[in-house]
């Protein structure tokens, strides 16, 4: 008997709310309706009343996460236009911000993805050395979140040579934690048993759907723009590709944090090449014409398309975040699973639009469960899991 | 490689003994660090009301405003619309704006947010609308050098300043007339001076 | 001037063909040609469809498809213009399922038809907006 489980618009699993409708027949999933545009500001039609400069401000509000992705393919979207040439040590900073944005962003989802699988203690270590990262932004750019880093020309702030220390400091411990967390999270027998063979994402639906980022990654389908399409400091520095052919939600979990280490070497290298010079560069005008800026976001690429007239105003500044395209590929992921591991499904592709809230689970009419539905049976799961592979966090938690 | 359990109690351990990363804020101070983009501040001495940050504002949180009964100009900040990004100080000409380390806004009512800086305006003699404050045309003049003798406003203001020059002659005819070039004039009424006895009108 | 431009031009009717940079390349096609084009690329070249905008303009309802060659980096975008008195134009929806909801947001912002696309329903606006009123549209 088909039964719809509706989740959202607010939910405590997704970070943004969203409209998903499962149909669901006994305990498998089979089929699923999405509904968007419960966060929808009309930047595309604020953006023509605002100057060049103005602009940027607006797109760095997208998000707040990846709150630096949007005015990087901005930029690089007039860049590109204009044809402005970049200083060398400008795109070694806009490379590093990039970089601490994604480490805080990956640790954000394995920090919500640890909560709903019922392990909260991944979820307070991996939030707690998000911290030094978010102080380490604040001390670089003026902001946790919201960096205001990003001109068209160049960046806003130097990185002071007083702080190199700081961050130096900062990079070597998040380094070994990120190391020790990876290896305990992917150690365990029962978060594999959760995550592996769960959601499957074909190769050939990946690529039929477009999808992007870590989604696309651990689905076999090599791409990144820091590679395929080079901007700033990515082709200047060595760094490597994570993808796992295994389609599955472990396979994305891992790129994620196997990603955070990557970066934290790309940062490295990028504070060894930088050498002193000019941030920013002379822009008198933007000319008649059209852009596209891309960027790597830590969901997948960005896209920006810009045109102008030649006044100081865009006339058309097109948006596309990476979660337009991953989400609608949730349609294929999630057939097939449970209930309890489709929230987990929703939430791998890492859905960027905003969060929290109730649930309601109806049965012919009749609500069955309150708020915590779908959490409780998330972690009912693992539970039942538990006693199967031994726990080790109860240990832990004798122990403390 | 080290046994799982061992690894993770390390870590345990250290957490049990360095205690939460929270602090409990407002008891405990908790600074930002330096260069943070906190709340605004504006120098009345050096802000000369000119509309500057009101123009690159992106979010309209510095308003222009003019009180044509008390003849003077106001900018003011609205502190609940601010995102703090710093295009008013970066374009601010007199870095009359400044960032402090400030983020604690919380406040029992809404009103306190609103400051404000209020300078003298200078209205126009014929029409009576307003040109810009005196400090905004005393520093134009300034700037041209011996060019603001070109313009009877700029060239008035300049030795009012120095030498308290008033305008004696009486208004003519409710047109702008040749003879009253040498007013304070806005922009319009001054080139209706010029070219009226030309043109006519 | 890529070995595609050149298969490009040689297949269908392409006009206006523009390389603003080495990796950003326009170029405008017909608008009842632009199903085989966006298979010729997908199907044929593999190139990922990235996302498609459209704009108002004078010379009417402008959709720009852009296609991306990862293995380049080279942004491909065919500009279509579907008059005003005559907005529709045939959906990609079928066999690119990437351009699916793109097309249901044009629609409901821009107020273009994509024939053939399997539900265009609104995709971001509020189900009580007047179906009649298009965003995106300068006049409005």
């Amino acid at each position: 008997m088909k039964r719809v489980v509706p989740i959202g618009p607010y939910h405590p699993l997704q970070e943004e709310p969203e409209f998903f409708k499962l149909q669901v027949e006994g305990e498998k999933v089979v089929g699923l309706e999405i509904n968007i545009g419960y966060n929808h500001r009309g930047h595309e039609y604020i953006s023509p009343t605002l100057t060049w400069d103005q602009a940027i401000f607006l797109v760095e509000r997208i998000c707040g996460i990846c709150s630096n992705s949007h005015p990087f393919a901005y930029v690089c979207a007039v860049e590109d236009l204009a044809k402005i040439r970049v200083p060398e040590r400008a795109e070694y900073i806009r490379t590093i911000v990039d970089e601490l944005q994604r480490i805080h962003s990956h640790f954000l989802w394995v920090g919500l993805a640890g909560h709903f699988m019922g392990y909260n203690t991944v979820w307070m270590w991996f939030w707690k050395y998000r911290e030094h990262l978010l102080d380490l932004l604040e001390l670089i750019t003026g902001n946790r979140n919201h960096y205001a880093m990003m001109k068209i020309g160049g960046v806003r702030r130097d990185i002071r040579e007083e702080d190199i220390p700081a961050i130096e400091k900062t990079l070597n411990l998040l380094e070994e934690k990120t190391a020790l967390f990876t290896r305990a999270v992917l150690d365990d027998p029962v978060i594999r048993a959760r995550l592996e063979g769960v959601g499957i994402l074909t190769t050939q639906d990946a690529i039929a759907y477009g999808v992007l980022g870590p989604t696309a990654r651990g689905s076999g389908v090599a791409i990144d723009v820091r590679k395929d399409d080079p901007i700033a400091a990515y082709s200047w520095i060595p760094w490597d590709m994570i993808v796992f052919d295994d389609c599955d939600l472990f396979a994305k979990a891992k790129v994620r944090l196997l990603e955070c280490l990557e970066s934290v070497k790309m940062i490295r290298a990028c504070l060894e090449r930088m050498s002193p010079g000019d941030i920013l560069a002379d822009v008198h005008e933007i000319p008649p014409g059209e852009g596209i800026g891309r960027v790597e976001a830590p969901r997948g690429e960005v896209f920006h398309y810009v045109r102008s007239d030649g006044s100081n105003m865009p006339v058309r500044h097109k948006v596309r975040a990476p979660s337009y395209m991953n989400v609608a590929s949730n349609v294929a992921a999630v057939k097939g699973c449970t209930i309890a591991d489709a929230v987990l499904v929703l939430a791998s592709v890492d859905p960027c639009y905003c969060c929290t809230e109730r649930i309601m689970v109806m049965q012919d009419g009749k609500q069955m469960g309150d708020g915590e539905y779908l959490i409780k049976l998330s972690q009912k799961t693992t539970e039942t899991l538990k006693t199967r592979y031994g726990d080790p966090e109860s240990k832990l938690r004798g122990l403390m | 490689m080290k046994k799982p359990k061992l690894r993770e109690l390390g870590e345990a351990v250290r957490a049990l003994v360095k205690g939460p990363y929270t602090v409990n804020f407002p008891r405990v101070p908790s600074p930002a660090a330096s260069g943070f983009r906190g709340i605004m501040v504006f120098e009345e001495e050096k802000c000369i009301v000119c509309g500057a940050c009101a123009e690159v504002c992106p979010a309209g949180a510095r308003e222009l405003t003019d009180s044509l009964g008390n003849k003077t100009r106001r900018i003011t900040h609205h502190q609940e619309r601010c995102i703090y990004c710093g295009l008013c100080e970066a374009h601010c000409p007199w870095k009359a704006i400044h960032h402090t380390e400030e983020y604690d806004l919380a406040q029992l009512t809404r009103d306190n947010y609103d400051t404000f800086v209020e300078k003298e305006l200078l209205m126009c003699e014929i029409c009576g609308g307003p040109i810009a404050t005196r400090e905004q045309l005393l520093w134009i003049a300034r700037t041209a050098g011996e060019l603001a003798y070109a313009n009877p406003t700029l060239a008035f203001l300049l030795h009012q300043d120095i030498e308290g020059v008033e305008t004696t002659l009486p208004l003519g005819a409710s047109r702008a007339y040749r003879s009253d070039h040498l007013r304070l004039l806005c922009p319009t009424c001054r080139r209706e001076v010029y070219l009226q006895e030309i043109w006519g009108y | 001037m890529t070995e595609l431009c050149r298969q490009l031009e040689k297949k269908f009717e392409v006009t206006g063909l523009k390389e603003h940079t080495p990796k950003r390349i326009y170029m405008e096609v017909p608008r009842r040609q632009i199903s085989d084009v966006a298979k010729f690329l997908f199907q044929e070249h593999a190139l990922r469809f990235c996302i498609a905008t459209a704009t108002d303009t004078r010379r009417g309802f402008e959709i720009l498809y852009h296609f991306g060659e990862d293995k380049t980096g080279i942004i491909y975008s065919i500009r279509v213009f579907v008059p005003k008195d005559d907005p529709r134009i045939a959906s990609l929806a079928p066999s690119l399922p990437a351009a699916n909801w793109i097309e249901r947001e044009i629609h409901e912002l821009l107020g273009v038809d994509f024939d053939g696309h399997p539900n265009l329903e609104p995709l971001l606006t509020a189900e009580d907006w007047p179906r009649d009123r298009y965003p995106l549209r300068r006049g409005e």
